[in-house]
């Protein structure tokens, strides 16, 4: 699934208290305009979404038939518009409290020559081409050796230590005893083993990425959001397997709670740390899950 | 206890989410007062008195009736360059100085002002 961007920029409207908004594939491959211009804004907020509907809803001009300015709404309802498949708003834009009492979150339909149905354009799906980002560079081959750089080392570093937390869990991945018993939903080993283990992957990237930076608190801190992301994460999983939850509704909660995650991170943490953490800057997040690759996995 | 800015878009969307793309006069204004009470709800909190709120309800409407007068001054723009912009900016100021009647100056800067701080009390 896609990323939609609503972005902002300065602007004369309302005695120059507002902010212009538009929107954005989450590439930049494509955006649109909503009544002003697509470029050179800054990131309000984003959410997945499918950029097809998207540029249904905007129609060809952009404008997501807010047929007349100032009548029908802004750019502000324009952009709400577009980014309905993402469940997001330009809430946050300056201006937007007012332009919201006047014209609504999607303006107003309106009549004769100001006539701006909202068509949802409910049942498309997919991403724009252009919105789909090019796949990553050919690994490179095995025979091809080269002299181990500085961050080779440090790759290495960070390796060796994960490597060896997973050796002493490797009994979480052993093949069950043939014969033996096995309830959907459930794991071989004691859960608390199992909390154990990603959580101590956690810790030890706490410490690998911010070591000396992290002040005092943070990484128990941050330990603690871990912990409850994970106890939500598991219930998804176990809801997943044991058919409670489809694929989509799975890929649509996991990017809930991994969007959670990244907010409480942001809470806890100085720009500097959570940068450092997660290597992008806290305005930046990511969602993981593509519900069309969990559509087709099927669950032995 | 306010709503979550994230918790009120989601409603916001699933408020439209089903609507046909011309809603009847009627849905129109059942969704303009969902939506005004989810905007106190988000700004001012969940237990905003009810007739208060009916308040803000009233000043929304009187507000709405000049909005679609801006249908006139949108067809008169092209022989009076600027009046549309002109009319919208002073609607914008009847519809804080009527908000204001009912809210008090911190309740005002909670509702309609911006995130950064921007204020709208002048």
């Amino acid at each position: 699934m896609g990323t939609l961007v609503v972005k902002r920029y300065p602007t004369v409207l309302f005695a120059k208290l507002a902010d212009h908004t538009y929107v954005e594939c989450g590439n930049g491959g494509k955006g649109w305009k909503c009544w002003g211009g697509k470029t050179g804004g800054n990131v309000l907020r984003q959410g997945p979404g499918s950029t097809t509907q998207a540029d249904c809803i905007a129609q060809p001009d952009e404008k997501a038939g807010i047929r007349c300015y100032l009548v029908n709404g802004v750019c502000h309802q324009a952009a709400n518009r577009i980014l309905l498949p993402a469940s997001i708003t330009s809430r946050g834009a300056r201006g937007y409290q007012v332009s919201n009492a006047l014209f609504g979150t999607y303006g107003h339909v309106g009549v004769w020559p100001c006539r701006s149905p909202f068509n949802q354009c409910s049942g498309t799906t997919g991403d724009l081409p252009e919105c789909v980002t090019a796949a990553p560079p050919a690994p490179m081959r095995v025979t091809e050796a080269v002299l181990p750089t500085p961050t080779h080392r440090l790759d290495w570093t960070y390796t060796r230590q994960v490597l060896a937390i997973y050796e002493a869990n490797a009994d979480l991945f052993a093949q069950p005893i043939e014969g033996m018993a096995r309830r959907r939903g459930s794991y071989l080993q004691p859960t608390e083993r199992v909390v154990a283990f990603h959580t101590s992957l956690f810790a030890h990237q706490i410490d690998f990425q911010l070591g000396p930076l992290a002040r005092e608190g943070t990484p128990a801190r941050l330990l603690d959001i871990f912990r409850k992301h994970l106890a939500q994460r598991m219930q998804a999983e176990r809801e997943y397997a044991v058919g409670q939850m489809s694929a989509a509704q799975y890929a649509a909660r996991f990017n809930e709670l991994t969007l959670e995650f990244q907010a409480q991170v942001a809470e806890a943490t100085t720009d500097l740390e959570y940068e450092a953490l997660f290597e992008m800057p806290k305005a930046d997040t990511v969602i993981l899950a593509d519900p069309s690759i969990v559509e087709n996995m099927s669950i032995e | 206890m306010k709503l979550s800015g994230e918790e009120y878009d989601r409603r916001v969307v699933a408020l439209h989410k089903h609507l046909p793309p011309v809603p009847s006069p009627e849905q129109q204004r059942q969704v303009r007062r969902s939506e005004l009470e989810l905007a106190i709800d988000h700004r001012l909190g969940v237990e905003f008195p009810r007739e208060r709120r009916d308040a803000l309800w009233a000043v929304h409407e009187r507000a709405e009736r000049r909005r679609v007068r801006l249908l006139l001054w949108h067809m008169m723009s092209r022989l009076i360059p600027g009046v549309l912009e002109r009319r919208a900016s002073r609607l914008a100021g009847f519809l804080t100085n009527e908000y204001a009647k009912v809210l008090s100056p911190e309740e005002l800067e909670l509702f309609l002002g911006d995130d950064d701080g921007t204020s709208v009390v002048k």
